[in-house]
C-alpha cells in the first residue's frame, strides 16, 4: 500500500510538472530534461570528476534536507488551507460565482494547488530518501575508512603470501555500494534541488496571488 | 438557389495607444467607466456602461463608410454578464445608389425607388466575447455570401474603441477543427510563386518598359490541375523535391527563399482559401459557413435563437482550442 502511494506521487508529480495550471500536457520535453537528464549529466560529471561526498558535506546536506523536508510539511497545510480561503472567499461567493473568470479561475487554483500539494508530498518523500541515503553512506565511509585502516596492516604479510584476502574483496563491495549510494544521492539531490527552484516559482505565484486579491 | 449564411471570426486585441502591451479587458472596463465621481463599480455596471456607450455611438443613424457605398446601425445588443458576452444585430446595406424596386416576375412595372440617401437593409448578428481577466476577445460577425458588412462594422468598432483611447486589432480566425475539415475535403487547385521587388537589371533584361518601377513583382501561376494535398505533399516528402525546381534565375527566383509560394484549395462545394506555404506559422484560413438550418423559417435571414446557440457551441470549441478553458477531469 506504501508502496502503490510512494508510485502514485511519483508519477502524479511527473503528471503535475508536465501540466499548465489549465490542465494542458504542455512541457513534457522540459520535464524530460530538466527532471531527467540534467540530473543524470550531473551525477555523471561529478563521478568522472571523482568528486564524492565527504563525511562533513553529509552532515552539511543532511542539515539542509531537514529544513526544507520541516518547511514542506507546513506547506503542505498552507497550500490546502489558502485554496479553501479562497473558494469561500467573497470575490467568489453568491453572484459572482457564476462568472466564467471567477468559476475558471477557482478551477485553475484548484488544479495548482493539487499540483503543488503532489510536488511537496513528491519531495518530502525525496527529502526522506535523501537522509537515509545520506546516513547510509556515512556508515558506509566510516565502514571504508575502517577497513582500509585493517588492509594496510595486513598487507605486508599479504603481499608476502600473494594472495587477495577476504578483506580486500570485502573493500571492494564497499567501494561499489559507496559509489553506488553516492550516484543515487547526487541523481535525487540534484533532481531536489531542481524541483525546490520550481516549488520557490510555485510559492511566489501563490503569495502575489494572495497580494492581488 | 438560396443564399449562404456565413461566420466570421476574429481575434481582438486592445492596447493604449501608442503602447505595445495589451491591456487586460478588466483594465480597459475600469479605465474607461471608473472614475472619482462612480468610485468602485461592478462588473455589471461596466457592462451596463458599455452597451450604453456602444447603442449611443451607433446612435439613431445609418453609420456610412468612407465610400457613402454601406451603412449600418445598432439594432439591439443584449449581455450575458456571466459569459462576458455581448451579443445583438445590426442592420446595415447598401446606399448612395439609386435603386428601383421590381417583382423578379416583372421587369417593366416598378414598386418604387431607393433614392440616394435611402438604404436597403439586412440583418447581422453579432457576438462579442471579452473574457474580463483576458488580453484578447472574440468578435463573430454573420454576413451572407453575397453581401456583408463586415468592413463596415469592425471600422466603427475600431473607431469606437479609438475615441476612447485605446487601439482594437483584428485578426481572423477559423477554428482549428474547421480548417482541417476543409483540408480533408478539398483539392490543391493552383500553386503560385510571387517575386516581389525586381532589381533594375533584372527589370531592364525583362523590358525596358519596367525601367522606371522600383516596385514591379513576378508572378507564375502553375493551374489546370487539380490534386489531393496529401498526394502533393506525400510526392514532395518521399521524392524529396520543390515545388519549383526549375531555376528561374531570370525571375530571380532561383533560391526558395527569394519567392513567396501560394497554394490553392477549394472543396466541392467551390470555396477557396489559399495557404501562403513561405510562412512558417501560416494556415489555411476558409470562409465559415452556417448551416441553412439556422435561417429563421421561410426567411433567408438567421434565427437570432439558433444563431445565438450555434455561436455559443463554436465558441467553446475556440475557447478550448486557445487554452481559456480548464480541464474539469483533473
Amino acid at each position: 500500500m506504501i508502496q502503490f502511494n510512494i508510485i502514485e506521487i511519483y508519477l502524479g508529480t511527473i503528471e503535475s510538472l508536465e501540466q499548465d495550471v489549465s490542465g494542458r500536457k504542455r512541457y513534457s520535453v522540459n520535464v524530460n530534461f530538466w527532471i531527467r537528464t540534467v540530473p543524470i549529466l550531473i551525477t555523471f560529471l561529478f563521478l568522472f570528476a571523482n568528486i564524492f561526498i565527504t563525511d562533513t558535506v553529509i552532515s552539511y546536506l543532511i542539515s539542509f534536507i531537514s529544513i526544507f523536508a520541516g518547511l514542506f510539511f507546513a506547506l503542505i497545510f498552507i497550500v490546502a488551507d489558502k485554496f479553501n480561503n479562497r473558494r469561500y472567499s467573497l470575490k467568489f461567493q453568491e453572484s459572482n460565482k457564476a462568472d466564467e473568470e471567477n468559476s475558471l479561475y477557482i478551477k485553475r487554483y484548484r488544479i495548482f494547488s493539487k499540483q503543488f500539494v503532489v510536488q511537496i508530498s513528491y519531495m518530502i518523500i525525496v527529502s526522506v530518501v535523501l537522509v537515509v541515503l545520506l546516513i547510509a553512506l556515512s556508515m558506509v565511509v566510516a565502514a571504508a575508512v575502517e577497513m582500509q585502516n585493517n588492509i594496510k596492516m595486513v598487507s605486508i604479510i599479504d603481499s608476502l603470501s600473494g594472495l587477495f584476502t577476504k578483506n580486500q574483496y570485502e573493500f571492494e563491495s564497499i567501494f561499489f555500494i559507496r559509489i553506488f549510494i553516492n550516484t543515487t544521492i547526487y541523481y535525487l539531490l540534484f533532481q531536489y534541488i531542481i524541483l525546490l527552484f520550481l516549488i520557490i516559482n510555485n510559492l511566489y505565484k501563490m503569495m502575489t496571488e494572495d497580494i492581488k486579491m | 438557389m438560396a443564399h449562404t449564411l456565413k461566420l466570421n471570426i476574429f481575434i481582438i486585441e486592445l492596447r493604449r495607444k501608442r503602447e505595445k502591451n495589451l491591456l487586460e479587458w478588466k483594465e480597459f472596463y475600469k479605465n474607461t467607466f471608473e472614475n472619482t465621481e462612480s468610485g468602485e463599480i461592478s462588473k455589471e455596471q461596466f457592462y451596463s456602461k458599455f452597451k450604453e456607450n456602444l447603442i449611443s455611438y451607433f446612435s439613431d443613424f445609418f453609420t456610412e463608410n468612407e465610400k457613402r457605398t454601406k451603412g449600418i446601425s445598432l439594432k439591439s445588443i443584449d449581455v450575458i454578464k456571466e459569459k462576458n458576452i455581448f451579443s445583438g444585430t445590426f442592420k446595415g446595406g447598401l446606399t448612395g445608389i439609386e435603386q428601383e424596386i421590381y417583382e423578379t416576375n416583372n421587369a417593366n412595372d416598378t414598386k418604387g425607388t431607393l433614392g440616394f440617401d435611402d438604404i436597403a437593409t439586412l440583418i447581422y448578428y453579432f457576438k462579442l466575447w471579452t473574457p474580463y481577466d483576458s488580453n484578447f476577445g472574440i468578435l463573430m460577425l454573420q454576413s451572407y455570401s453575397s453581401l456583408g458588412c463586415n468592413a463596415e462594422i469592425t471600422d466603427v468598432l475600431k473607431k469606437f474603441f479609438n475615441n476612447k483611447g485605446y487601439t482594437l486589432k483584428l485578426s481572423k480566425f477559423v477554428p482549428h477543427e474547421m480548417v482541417e475539415h476543409f483540408k480533408e475535403t478539398s483539392s490543391i487547385y493552383q500553386i503560385s510563386f510571387e517575386r516581389k521587388n525586381l532589381s533594375t537589371s533584372t527589370r531592364h533584361h525583362l523590358s525596358p518598359i519596367y525601367d522606371d518601377f522600383p516596385n514591379v513583382n513576378a508572378k507564375l501561376i502553375f493551374s489546370g490541375f487539380r490534386v489531393s494535398p496529401e498526394r502533393i505533399w506525400d510526392k514532395l516528402k518521399n521524392n524529396g523535391i520543390k515545388l519549383l525546381e526549375a531555376d528561374i534565375t531570370s525571375l530571380e527566383m532561383s533560391e526558395n527563399d527569394q519567392y513567396v509560394t501560394i497554394v490553392s484549395y477549394e472543396d466541392a462545394e467551390g470555396h477557396k482559401s489559399n495557404l501562403n506555404i513561405s510562412k512558417e506559422d501560416s494556415d489555411l484560413k476558409p470562409n465559415i459557413f452556417l448551416p441553412d438550418s439556422i435561417k429563421e423559417e421561410g426567411k433567408e435571414s438567421p434565427d437570432l435563437a439558433k444563431i445565438e446557440n450555434h455561436t455559443n457551441f463554436i465558441l467553446e470549441k475556440i475557447k478550448r482550442e486557445i487554452g481559456y478553458t480548464v480541464d474539469d477531469t483533473i
